[in-house]
């Protein structure tokens, strides 16, 4: 008795091994729910990216053996997040492809099948809290046209207001308009529609203002975006003088059952919590020789799509034949995303 | 060096002679600072974590109605006007010899 006591002192700072084990365990404990609550997953799809994703390289300086080491990881990932066979593809451009896109604002009737076949294509997030659309169909309305402001004819008259200047008064089309609008049934009468997305300029100020290079423009002209490589600090979002790129402010909201199995890396893959992205022209579809799903599904067909180097592609016709409008503010952007009208 | 680790460990772990010789406190000490500071560490990381997941999330909702009307605010400075032929034409030459350019 006398002889443990005086283990215990503190002047000696003995310990038995009771003592000893005693406070092991303690400390074992804490140290466990430390870990414990480290390791918890309130936000998984951060907890599920994997130690190689977050070293590895920017897309375009990988090998072709790193890309696909990269592009299996997500397939592996996503297919077991999603319950189902998820494909990433790595398609680069086609050469001897410069793709441009027209859209002809007579005969949009602003039925935004377009957005949701967008959104249902591209993987972007649902539901009310998060939704992100990366097209936005302007609502816009006729205008009273006055003949004394025309100079000339040939100007279309049903595009009232706006249209049909002389040199002092402006012959445009403002983009104002109402960005959210409910019709019983379109089209309205006193009404035409405006979609905008990404213009894919052959200059784009996204690309030069992103400090770490994670947006840039491939050689077919489609301005595409590493998610990987995203930090999130929206330079991009302010440079754009289009409004066509949108920010994941929350995790994306995208139910399986609704998830679309066939991506590409730079295009539809789901995207995550703090990263920009925007239309890829579905680089998945279109390097492949498909057509955009907006092309496809718009009933009126508005909507062209093609080679901008091929004289004989339909975009170029429309070109050729066709009244065009260009961003009257001198950008010099370049866009390849023209609007037309008959 | 090791061996007498070992024989110092077994002596202390199986309690022989263990009146006889006092153990090495130093080393003792050394392994309990170490083991509370990794206890400290991992302890309070935990605790931080917790209590960042703990703080309620923004109204992420409002945030991207902001993003929204920065964006209706953003178009409206927009206009867009006819092309003319040349203008048409100079454009898809300058769009044709950048790609020969860049390839």
């Amino acid at each position: 008795m006398p002889k443990q006591d005086s283990s215990k002192t503190k002047d000696n700072k003995l310990t038995t091994r009771r003592d000893f084990l005693r406070s092991a365990g303690n400390y074992t404990v804490a140290s466990l729910s430390g870990a414990a609550m480290l390791l918890s997953e309130p936000k998984p799809a951060k907890a599920n990216v994997t130690w190689e994703e977050h070293f590895q390289k920017n897309y375009r300086l990988m090998t072709d053996e790193e890309k696909q080491q990269a592009i299996e990881r997500l397939e592996t990932r996503y297919s077991e997040k999603f319950g189902k066979q998820v494909t990433v593809a790595g398609t680069p451009s086609m050469e001897g492809v410069l793709f441009g896109y027209a859209l002809n604002i007579q005969k949009c009737i602003g039925c935004r099948r377009c957005v949701k076949a967008c959104v249902a294509e591209n993987n972007q997030s649902r539901g009310d809290e998060q939704q992100i659309e990366w097209i936005r169909v302007l609502r816009m309305e006729k205008g009273k046209f006055s003949e004394t402001d025309r100079d000339q004819h040939g100007y279309p008259e049903s595009f009232g207001v706006q249209v049909g200047g002389n040199a002092y008064k402006p012959a445009g089309v403002v983009l104002e308009g109402q960005h959210y609008y409910e019709p019983e049934q379109v089209p309205e009468k006193d009404a035409f529609y405006f979609p905008m997305q990404c213009m894919q300029c052959e200059k784009p100020p996204c690309v030069k203002v992103c400090p770490v290079r994670t947006t840039y423009r491939d050689p077919d002209g489609i301005v595409v975006i590493d998610y990987n490589w995203c930090i999130g600090c929206r330079m991009c979002i302010g440079a754009c003088p289009y409004w066509a790129r949108r920010f994941n402010w929350g995790e994306p909201n995208l139910p399986k059952e609704e998830m679309n199995p066939v991506t590409h890396y730079l295009g539809n893959r789901p995207r995550m919590k703090g990263v920009v992205e925007k239309c890829s022209f579905c680089v998945q579809r279109t390097r492949k020789g498909r057509w955009t799903a907006c092309v496809e599904v718009c009933p009126v067909g508005a909507r062209k799509f093609g080679n901008l180097l091929d004289p004989n592609s339909e975009i170029r016709k429309v070109l050729d034949k066709k009244k065009v409008f260009r961003l009257r503010a001198d950008l010099n952007t370049y866009p390849k995303f023209f609007y037309f009208m008959d | 060096m090791i061996k007498q680790w070992l024989i110092q460990i077994e002596q202390w772990l199986f309690d022989k002679n263990k009146n006889k010789q006092t153990p090495n406190l130093a080393r003792r000490r050394l392994f309990r600072q170490a083991a509370i500071g990794a206890v400290s560490v991992t302890g309070t990381a935990g605790l931080a974590k917790s209590v960042v997941d703990a703080v309620p999330a923004p109204d992420i909702k409002q945030k991207y109605r902001q993003d929204a009307a920065q964006g209706e605010v953003e178009l409206r400075q927009r206009e867009y006007v006819v092309m003319t032929n040349h203008e048409k034409e100079a454009m898809l030459q300058s769009l044709i010899k950048n790609y020969n350019n860049k390839t």
